[in-house]
């Protein structure tokens, strides 16, 4: 059969002139499920964003049903047959499910908005579709999963024929996913086209005819999910990729740092995301968590850095229960963070890189006294650090974003590795930042460690991971699927099929992690 | 206890209630602005400003086109209204700055504005109020069939057309923001401006269209204070009625009904501190009472809702 959709050599630059997307091909029939597969970072979401009008592309043809579109905003997208379902729900909560369907589209009858027809309308495609949903119920008051079968009606109503779904058995749990893949079944053999975006290889083998890879911004495979292994998905997501290696010996773990027990952490929507995590981190060691992104990492860093709440379990650094203290509290013990969103929880955008880097240390008296603060030594201080983690910038006086990415990050490690410190969190410290920025984070990782610190890091990059760590785990679904006291052996065919479910270790090996 | 009986004795006479129903009209068109602005998730600050400007600007138009006519004041007070919603649209939405400092800015200059042009634009150079123009009073609603019932006759009898459309619009606000799509389109750009643009929704337009029925009803509110409360215009001649009205809003929040609910409960303080004399209270603490009642109000408003976000919090962490 002829292709339904095509996206021909589709190229977009970001401002900040990183390349989303370099020449991707995507094709897809008509009556068929295709699945769009890549890491978080692989450009899909971005193609995505092209298909629905978000974001416009810099090169290349979208071409539906033999005819070239242009899709300048997601009403034309509307208007050319694509409906999205995306991510984060794009519901009005206090709003009626029939009037969410609608909402864009709204039939009238004089100068009232019709609601009898809002729910007629509403009713019928419920009922060509199979969809098992009451009307008149406020959206705030359903379920997850129903709420995102709203979000397919609201798709539907619109007479769409390429149904975009973005990583939509996120928020689902295992029997709203199965129910989930019958409707999109059903709609399949109605002649829909649907684009499902995942990283569970294992509902896209059960789900889809097709499968897309995109790996950093190429299309790297294209395969019918007939005759691929979940194993074989995984090697082309993953890749391998040569890093810069940078040079460590060998760790001499010591005491427990921080030791987490059974942690239950539900996200906010009451779901439950960290199921029963226990590992510990030890001095002069750097643990690596590996993991596609939303498998509960999220949750489970700000619960061990007080910027989040945990239900369950419990989270101790150097015997002092994590929950009871404050996040200054929690510094005082000794507990640094580089967060992932540097921009929002890393700096203060409109304040000096001066400022910035004694922003956490006004309670010691070497920089401030009960009211003034010590402007000379403050001075001389960062000066100091700004010599020592080579910031690029005038002076210590400018603005801290005017910097570029790279040199916020030194900004943020310099002042987080000049605290006190016992026990170091970097999430994602490179990421987004050039290549000598980034070999330079790591080294000062390597040699915090060095100096008898517990480093613990996250990364979506494997390179990194597998260079720095020296013992790693691996998150999937909430729980630790593997750790590997030792990652000599390790390869990242292996890796990757841990990060993605496809194997898990025994229980007896994950307990590892926790070291008594 | 003299004072209580003194209270009760007010409270006994139905003209007191004629009166509550009198004074409560700017405080409504006032909450029921904020209210639909509010909804849209636009807080009009400047409702105070809004209310200024176009009083002045109606009264002058009543006494200078066309000898009194009061009118005409309260079509240009209308016009004025909306175009001063549009502009703190304008400022919000277009030039990023932020509404609760365009609504400050809006307040000053209306104040500031008004007392600077008052003695440039009126014959003998008043410097506080237009006595020296006539800008006429609307019409009062003659019920002479009422007079058989002197209860109801004392409360509804000669109340000015402006307090009659007043809470007309109580039910026009209702009406628009639940059974309309324009209603629809507003409370959905409110409540997730990302989910109404993503089915092709302008947010900015709706918010900018909530602004300018805010203005208008800002209009309506400014031009009652000189067309019908007094017959002139005289500086801050508001006296603070925008920001009840606010209050207002978000003690009902944004709800038509409570919001107006709110607004009589408000109207009943202001017409008993005009009731004041008669109970040998002094004058001072009874018109101190709106305001109170005003912190009062806004105090338990914000009591209620945090424990009701604390309630929500507590069921999601133990789920």
């Amino acid at each position: 059969m002829e292709n339904y959709l095509v996206m021909q050599d589709i190229t977009r630059v970001y401002d900040n002139g990183c390349i989303a997307n370099d020449k991707v091909n995507f094709s897809a029939k008509k009556g068929e499920i295709h699945a769009i597969c890549g890491e978080n970072g692989a450009g899909k979401t971005t193609l995505m964003k092209m298909l629905f009008g978000i974001e416009q592309p810099d090169e290349g043809k979208i071409i539906i049903k033999g005819q070239e579109v242009k899709l300048t905003s997601p009403t034309k997208a509307i208007e050319a047959g694509i409906g999205m379902v995306h991510q984060h729900f794009m519901l009005v909560p206090s709003l009626t499910v029939a009037e969410n369907v609608i909402l864009g589209i709204e039939p009238t009858k004089g100068m009232k908005f019709d609601m009898d027809k809002a729910v007629a309308m509403t009713e019928e495609v419920c009922k060509k579709y199979g969809f098992d949903i009451d009307p008149r119920a406020r959206v705030e008051d359903i379920t997850v999963g129903l709420k995102q079968k709203v979000e397919i009606v609201k798709a539907l109503v619109k007479g769409c024929d390429i149904l975009i779904l973005d990583e939509p058995t996120a928020v689902l749990t295992p029997q709203e996913t199965a129910e989930l893949f019958v409707q999109l079944k059903l709609l399949r053999e109605s002649g829909k086209t649907i684009i499902f975006i995942s990283h569970k290889l294992h509902e896209v083998k059960e789900l889809c005819d097709q499968v897309t890879v995109i790996r950093k911004g190429h299309t790297v495979a294209n395969f019918s999910t007939e005759g691929v292994t979940e194993a074989d998905i995984s090697r082309a997501m993953i890749g391998v990729d040569i890093e810069l290696q940078v040079a460590k010996t060998p760790a001499q773990p010591k005491e427990n740092v921080m030791v987490v027990k059974d942690l239950v952490v539900n996200n906010y929507v009451g779901k439950k995301v960290v199921k029963n995590v226990s590992f510990s981190l030890r001095a002069g060691e750097i643990v690596g968590l590996a993991g596609v992104e939303g498998n509960g990492q999220r949750e489970m860093i700000d619960a061990m850095t007080g910027l989040g709440v945990y239900a369950g379990g419990s989270i101790t650094m150097l015997g002092e229960e994590v929950k009871t203290k404050n996040i200054k509290g929690l510094r005082k013990l000794g507990l640094v963070h580089v967060p992932e969103d540097r921009m929002t929880l890393g700096i203060a955008r409109k304040m000096s890189i001066k400022e910035n880097m004694v922003a956490d240390k006004m309670d010691n008296p070497r920089y401030a006294g009960k009211i003034f603060m010590n402007k000379k030594t403050i001075q001389e201080d960062t000066d100091s650090f700004i010599k020592e983690y080579r910031v690029l910038c005038k002076n210590g006086e400018q603005p801290i974003f005017g910097l570029s990415g790279g040199n916020i990050q030194k900004v943020v490690v310099a002042r987080e590795f000049t605290s006190y410190n016992r026990l170091v969190v970097v999430d994602q410290p490179t990421r987004g930042i050039d290549v000598g920025a980034a070999e330079f984070i790591r080294e000062r990782l390597v040699q915090m460690r060095d100096e008898g610190k517990a480093v613990f890091l996250i990364s979506a990059d494997l390179g990194e991971l597998m260079n720095l760590s020296d013992s790693l785990m691996v998150m999937h679904g909430g729980e630790i699927s593997a750790y590997f006291p030792d990652i000599t052996n390790l390869t990242e065919d292996e890796l990757g099929f841990y990060m993605l479910g496809v194997k898990k270790m025994s229980d007896e090996e994950i307990r590892g992690a926790l070291h008594e | 206890m003299k004072i209580l009986l003194a209270l009760l004795e007010v409270f006994k006479n139905p003209a007191f209630y004629g009166s509550v129903l009198a004074v409560t009209p700017p405080l409504l068109f006032a909450a029921l602005g904020c209210s639909v602005a509010q909804k849209a998730d636009m807080t009009n600050m400047g409702m105070e400003g809004i209310m200024l400007i176009s009083s002045f600007c109606g009264t002058l138009a009543a006494g200078y086109i066309g000898g009194p006519n009061p009118w005409l004041g309260l079509l240009v007070g209308v016009i004025v209204g909306a175009l001063l919603g549009y502009l703190v649209a304008f400022f919000n939405l277009k030039m990023k700055v932020d509404i609760i400092l365009v609504g400050i800015a809006m307040n000053l200059l209306g104040g500031g504005a008004t007392a600077f042009f008052l003695p440039l634009v009126t014959p003998n150079h008043d410097r506080t109020s237009t006595n020296s123009i006539q800008s006429g009073i609307l019409p009062l609603i003659k019920l002479p069939f009422l007079e058989k019932f002197p209860t109801l006759n004392a409360i509804l009898n000669n109340q000015n057309v402006l307090t009659w459309i007043s809470y007309i619009m109580i039910f026009v606000m209702a009406f628009l923001l639940y059974k309309t799509k324009l209603g629809l389109r507003i409370r959905a750009v409110g409540e997730n401006s990302n989910a109404a643009e993503s089915v092709g929704i302008s947010s900015s337009k709706v918010k900018t269209i909530a602004l300018v029925l805010s203005g208008i009803l800002g209009g309506l509110g400014g031009t009652f204070m000189s067309a019908a409360y007094l017959s002139y215009f005289s500086n801050g001649i508001t006296a603070g009625r925008g920001f009840i009205g606010l209050a207002a809003c978000s003690m009902g929040e944004a709800n038509p009904i409570p919001t107006a609910l709110t607004s009589i409960l408000f109207g009943f303080f202001y017409a008993l501190s005009n009731y004041a004399r008669t109970t040998g209270i002094s004058d001072n603490i009874m018109k101190m009472w709106p305001y109170i009642a005003t912190l009062i109000g806004v105090v338990i408003y914000s009591i209620n809702k945090t424990n009701k976000e604390k309630k929500r919090r507590a069921q999601l962490s133990e789920k």
